[in-house]
């Protein structure tokens, strides 16, 4: 469902009327935003460019409400909020309904944010949603009940391409960030990245090395991993059939830390695969040598 | 001293038959954890890992065992019910391992614990989302891998389970062992954020530096900063990971993103320095720090 069949089934109207003359236009969204555990309720007088647009470039020209859940949202934060923005004082009874059944949309629809801009008011009284957006929180897919997204092909992966000169695979979210630090730091530029996520990583190393093994024109690939939950032994055991059955098309620069590291480096060394690179553990040298082997050889020191 | 858990802290699993709460019951109780029993919806009865008594409610489970502390080790849609649950049973420390639970139920629960603070309960939630905490030789309530610990004086707080394990780990081959570690976790609503823990480890006698790991986005590295500048006398050391994250993209955790200027690594970082705060720009460089 679109987000205007959405809004239309709590009652927000979104069909073009016959009104009269346009009153107004304006904007009013919800937001469960992250840096409080409350939602806000956002309202401005200006229309056409999204609200949280609007509050990043411009926020004098959007009021906020922040909403108790257990006390709901209050027909006095609303007028607060129509009077600051100068809805004419006959039609804030209407907007406050309006506000409500957004509300309820929201709430229901498990939305991370819902607006309706352009919202229009006509000169007979009548709102008119005439655009509008709902963001649905992907946490909640099991309880609503059509599908949100399309499954990635990366289950339990987070993958995101950028344009540089070294792809990044890491465990974790915060190891990945540190990753593309050090890439960063070493004079390189990340060329995407690929974050395993967390918790065992033996299941989703081969799908892993399949996916960064098929990208075309990146010189070397930088595989950072910690192993706290999987033993390195047995990531080695996963990767080195892979590596031969599928040999690398790219430099690959590994650095493995954990309990077993060095056990499993030893392994990868007999195994003797072309193009693997296996590092010690200090993350910063590690990167400076992805970095170093990305660059052409006539321009290495 | 230690803070949160230590050898007195009776644990109980919630989810404790299921396959994540098993393996992770058998690794606590291979720590050293006095992991007291379980909790899962009708099996109680039965005995889970270990001899541990299964138990169909959390209220049974902390009536028969004295439990003061749980993990939550349920899928994401169980997740919150099992939250409330072991709160208004008394636990006092609820530790949260699962990923993904619905925000709005995040806010509501947020709304509830801050409620229950208010009128003096002793209730403290981590994370969810997050890897749990653990007191070297003693205690382990969580994933935290139990070998790359070791005890000491240093108090370790982190948003990122991966960058906390990868620096204790280091951390310990190095010699420099922990009084306390904590995984705060990765989503934007927290139940113990990083001005609690700050606040814990100045008032414990073990601890004598503390390392803060932090990440982009949010803006829990700024309130511990104005916490560290108006009441820290231990040293603090920091690392903020996420320099080079590009922005408008979620970086695996769902608070890792980039809105305002102020949810920066260097406007982080020069906050923290502001406060007497130590910063590397290397987990490397935190070593050295520590020296």
């Amino acid at each position: 469902m679109g987000a205007m069949a959405r809004f239309e089934q709590f009652g927000i109207a979104t069909q073009a009327v016959n009104g009269g003359d346009v009153l107004l236009r304006c904007t009013i969204a919800f937001t469960n935003e992250r840096l409080t555990p409350k939602p806000i309720l956002t309202v401005s007088a200006l229309s056409g460019t999204p609200i949280r647009e609007v509050t990043r470039i411009n926020p004098a020209q959007v009021e906020r409400e922040l909403i108790t859940l257990s006390i709901g949202l209050r027909d006095y934060q609303v007028r607060t909020l129509a009077s600051s923005v100068d809805i004419p004082e006959e039609h804030w009874d209407s907007f406050i309904e309006l506000a409500h059944k957004l509300y309820q949309c929201h709430l229901a629809s498990d939305a991370l944010h819902s607006e309706l801009n352009p919202l229009v008011l006509y000169q007979n009284g009548t709102w008119i949603a005439q655009g509008g957006s709902i963001e649905i929180d992907p946490n909640a897919a099991f309880r609503q009940s059509e599908p949100l997204f399309d499954p990635p092909v990366l289950t339990g992966m987070c993958y995101i391409p950028l344009s540089g000169n070294v792809s990044c695979v890491a465990n974790g979210a915060g190891l990945t960030m540190h990753t593309l630090d050090m890439i960063v730091r070493a004079g390189g530029t990340p060329a995407n990245f690929l974050d395993l996520g967390g918790g065992s990583l033996i299941e989703k190393i081969s799908r892993a090395y399949e996916f960064i093994n098929a990208q075309n024109n990146i010189p070397v690939v930088f595989v950072n991993l910690f192993c706290g939950v999987t033993w390195c032994v047995d990531i080695v055991r996963e990767l080195i059939p892979l590596m031969r059955a599928n040999p690398l098309r790219s430099v690959m620069v590994l650095r493995l830390a954990g309990f077993d590291a060095e056990e499993a480096n030893e392994m990868l060394k007999q195994a003797n695969i072309p193009n693997l690179h296996i590092t010690d553990e200090h993350i910063a040298e590690a990167a400076a040598q992805a970095v170093t082997l990305a660059q052409p050889e006539s321009e290495r020191l | 001293m230690s803070i949160l858990v230590s050898k007195d802290t009776r644990v109980i699993v919630q989810g404790i038959t299921g396959r994540e709460g098993r393996f992770y019951t058998e690794q606590m109780i291979a720590y050293g954890t006095n992991v007291v029993g379980g909790v899962t919806p009708s099996k109680g009865g039965e005995w889970g890992v270990r001899g541990r008594p299964v138990f169909d409610t959390v209220k049974t489970a902390v009536e028969t065992t004295e439990a003061n502390a749980s993990l939550i080790a349920v899928t994401a849609p169980d997740a919150i019910d099992a939250i409330y649950e072991a709160a208004e049973a008394g636990i006092e420390m609820i530790v949260c391992i699962t990923e993904g639970i619905p925000v709005l139920d995040v806010m509501r629960l947020s709304e509830y614990l801050r409620n229950m603070k208010l009128n003096k309960s002793k209730v403290r939630l981590l994370g969810a989302n997050c890897p749990g905490v653990l007191t070297p030789g003693e205690a382990n309530v969580g994933i935290i891998p139990g070998y790359i610990a070791m005890r000491g004086d240093i108090g370790v707080v982190s948003r990122s389970s991966s960058l906390m394990y990868e620096l204790v780990y280091r951390l310990t081959k190095q010699g420099l062992g922990q009084s306390t570690i904590v995984g705060i976790g990765g989503d934007n609503i927290n139940g113990t954020n990083f001005v609690d823990i700050l606040s814990l480890f100045e008032d414990d006698l073990e601890t004598q530096k503390v390392v803060l790991i932090g990440e982009v986005g949010g803006k829990a590295e700024l309130e511990a900063a104005e916490f560290i500048k108006a009441h820290m006398t231990k040293p603090v050391i920091s690392y903020i990971a996420g320099h080079n994250a590009p922005s408008g993209v979620r970086l695996g955790h769902p608070s890792a993103f980039v809105e305002t200027p102020a949810d920066g690594v260097t406007h982080k970082t020069e906050m923290l320095r502001a406060a007497g705060v130590r910063t590397s720009e290397t987990l490397e460089g935190i070593i050295d720090l520590l020296r």
